[in-house]
Formats: structure tokens, sequence, C-alpha cells
């Protein structure tokens, strides 16, 4: 079926098979692999994108769902080799290491900062709650988080 | 699922006939179907419809003492909802329980009641507003109490020519209290193991009408008969609230499974409503102080 949709600000003209999940488009056909599938159920936010600026697991939506919509993956958040000022927290944080996660986690954090630039720590606790790291665990992330938030505070 | 028909309507009235036609598999938020059809739960089927895209189907308003939500109305979209926060917060409790941020976007409190889980979170409030659902098809349109739409896990009475447009409750005034508990392995990304919700009318002090519902303690969710008849004509107090709450525990049948143990939920039934009616209590209290 023919759809047609945003990707990272792009105007997309798509004929994709019915049944096709949104992970499996973007990673098949569009080779952006930063979208990573980790457990294919909705459980560990690995496969995150910002589907009309919102948090969704891309394992649980169809590719034929996204018509009309405009979809931001990991790789449409820099502008060219410029990071976003998410990203560069968690660089400086440190909070990555194998990265699996990471994706994910700065999009979840990225959709937060945007509803609440200034969050209380359950919001962030609860706002990166459906993303799972196995390795470095959690403390770097909400630091990095915080300095994000604080950075966009302070550019205003 | 690459074989599988997707059918995308945009208006209400094609879907109707989409169903009529072909009796397609309903996506609404995708958060259980398709883990349901990964998991092989259910077989790829031929005929998906995406109902999403059908905006006559979102949205929560109040007309007089109604207040309709529509079907695809999201839990994210029920949390923001100041209407709902007034007049149904034991709902945005339950709501604040479920999934992740990722699953809260996509799911839909249609979802959540078709998914027809004796643990969905939505349902047990839904129960003590003594809530209706609105099932149209090309024929027209019915209206079931919630606690006659459930026939077991996974089953309900809708036919497969009809959809769920939308769910419709009275406003409850100011004497209405609410309550809503659930017990998970964590807090987020675990279906309940054991939930309840409550709703009492109280004025001066005493319980007029009374409503317990209890999630994941059944093959439906239920209603606590034995408990909401105790409570009726009485007075809030802890020694109320504990004979309520082993009343409670006789109205359940919980099973063991995955998730819990029989004797576990019939137990954490009792403090779950203890919990509840203790809060409403500690609520109105509160009240009388200011």
């Amino acid at each position: 079926m023919k759809i047609k949709f945003r990707l990272n600000g792009r105007l997309i003209n798509a004929d994709i098979p019915g049944g096709m999940r949104l992970i499996d488009l973007l990673r098949e056909d569009f080779n952006l692999t930063g979208t990573r599938e980790g457990c294919g159920k909705g459980e560990c936010g690995a496969c995150t994108v910002l589907l009309d600026g919102k948090p969704v697991n891309s394992c649980l939506v169809l590719a034929a769902q996204l018509k009309g919509r405009a979809m931001v993956t990991i790789e449409g958040l820099s502008d060219g080799d410029t990071l976003d000022p998410v990203q560069r927290a968690f660089l400086e944080a440190t909070a990555v290491q194998c990265g699996f996660c990471s994706p994910g986690l700065i999009l979840a954090a990225k959709s937060l900062l945007d509803k609440y630039p200034d969050p209380s720590e359950e919001q962030i606790k609860r706002a990166i709650s459906g993303n799972l790291c196995r390795c470095t665990g959690y403390s770097k992330v909400f630091k990095a988080i915080k300095m994000a938030s604080e950075t966009h505070r302070n550019s205003k | 699922m690459t074989q599988t028909v997707i059918f995308t309507p945009k208006s209400l009235s094609e879907a109707l006939e989409v169903l009529n036609d072909k009796k397609p598999v309903v996506l609404a938020g995708g958060t259980d179907l398709l883990v349901q059809i990964k998991g092989g739960g259910i077989p790829p089927p031929r005929y998906i419809i995406a109902i999403d895209n059908i905006k006559a189907l979102k949205g929560i308003k109040k007309n007089g003492r109604k207040v309709r939500i529509g079907a695809l109305t999201t839990f994210e979209e029920i949390l923001d909802s100041e209407l709902l926060a007034k007049f149904a917060p034991h709902l945005l409790e339950a709501s604040y329980e479920i999934g992740s941020p990722q699953i809260r976007a996509r799911g839909t409190i249609g979802g959540n009641i078709m998914n027809a889980s004796p643990a969905g979170d939505s349902i047990p409030p839904l129960f003590v507003l003594e809530a209706h659902l609105i099932l149209q098809s090309i024929e027209g349109r019915r209206k079931v109490a919630i606690s006659q739409f459930h026939t077991g896990p996974g089953k309900t009475i809708r036919r497969r020519d009809e959809l769920l447009i939308g769910i419709e409750f009275e406003a409850g005034d100011k004497s209405s209290r609410y309550f809503f508990m659930r017990l998970g392995t964590r807090k987020a990304l675990a279906i309940a193991k054991v939930s309840a919700a409550g709703m009492l009318n109280i004025k001066n002090g005493h319980i007029g009408k009374a409503r317990i519902a209890l999630g994941a303690v059944a093959p439906t969710v239920v209603y606590a008969h034995g408990a909401q008849d105790l409570l009726a004509g009485k007075s809030l107090s802890p020694e109320v609230a504990l004979l309520v709450a082993n009343a409670a525990q006789n109205d359940c049948h919980p099973i063991d499974d995955i998730r819990s143990q029989a004797e576990y939920r019939q137990a954490m039934v009792g403090v779950l409503v203890e919990r509840g009616l203790m809060r409403i209590m500690n609520e109105l209290n509160g009240d009388g102080q200011r």
C-alpha cells in the first residue's frame, strides 16, 4: 500500500507491504539503524521514535499507520554535525556505555523536555520508565537530562 | 504479517462498512494486538482495520450530567484531561499506572476495554462509575453496561461488525469519592497482579451508594457485592474499612498464574480495599479541618 509521511523533516512517499512494522521500515528500507529492536513487544524502549512529537515504540506501530504523520528518529535529532542539546548532555555526562538503549533514552528525554522544559525529578524518572538500560544504569542518564534542562533554561 | 491487508479509514461510516464487509481485526493503539500477534497468541490476521485516524472517536466531552470518552482517547490524553480529573480522578490514577510513556502515548481506553483482560487497569474505575459502552455497526447503535460486556479473559459480547465508539457515564457530585489501587511487580510496564476501585457517595458522614470493583481476581473484573452491601448506610471508620475489606476477599475467585498466586491475590484484595477506604476517610477528615 502507498503511504505519505514526514521522516526527519523530509516528505516521503513509500509503497509498503500491509502488515509491515514501523521499525522494519526504518531499519530495512531507510537504513536508519539507530532505532534498535530489543524485545519487540514494547517493554524495552530501544525502538523509541517520536511520532507527532510523542515517544512511541516503533515495534508496536504498523508502517501503514504513518499516513499523514511526522516522525523523528535519532538520526533526525542533530542538525548536520551539530548535536541536539540532549545528545550533547548525554555525551558530557557520559551517560552511555554500550549505547544500545541510548537513542531511545535520548528521544524519550527530548519529548519530556519539549513538554516540560524544567521537569521535576519524578517527571524525569517517569519519562524514562519505558526505557531499559542494562549496563550504565540510570543515574548518569538522569544527570544528563537535568543538565540538558539547565542548558535549555540558561540559553533563554 | 506481510500478507495482511490493512484498512486505514478516516471516517466512522467508512470504518463501519469495512467492519461489516470484511470482519477485520480492529487495531487502535496496537500496544496489545501487535504484541499478541508477534507472540503467536493470535495468527497474523487476513484483514486489519487501523482506526487511529478517525477523529470522531477521540476526545472527552461533558453534556449535562453525561461524560463521554471517545474510544480512541489515549491514556496520555486521559492524564491531561481536567474534566476527568474532576469527574473520574480514579481513572487518572489507573491511567498513571499503565505501561510507560510510550505505551500511554498509543494505548487507548477503548483498546484496553476490548482487550478484555481481567487485569485491564481502566476497567475497575469504569465499573464503579457504572459506565456504559457505546457499540455501533451499520445497523445502528446499542449501549451496554460495562459490567455486562466481558464474558471471560479476552472475550466480550461485541459482534464482529460492531465498533466500540465511546464510553459514557453519569458525572458524580460533591458527595462522590473515588479510589483506585493496584499492585504490580514494578512501577512501570507491569500488568496488575490485583487491583481495586471504589466509589462512595457520602452525605453528612453517611454512605449512600457504594461501588467496589476488583481486577485480576476472577475471569473478568467483578463487583464486590458483599462489600458494597456492607458499606451502604454506614459511616467510614477503621473498623468498617476492615470489615468491608474482609468481605471483599470473599467476593473474588483468584487463580494462580504467571504473575501471582491465588492466596496472595485474595489477601491483597483486602489490603487494597482497606487502604482505599481509609484514604477516603482521611480525605474527608482533612476537608473537615479546612
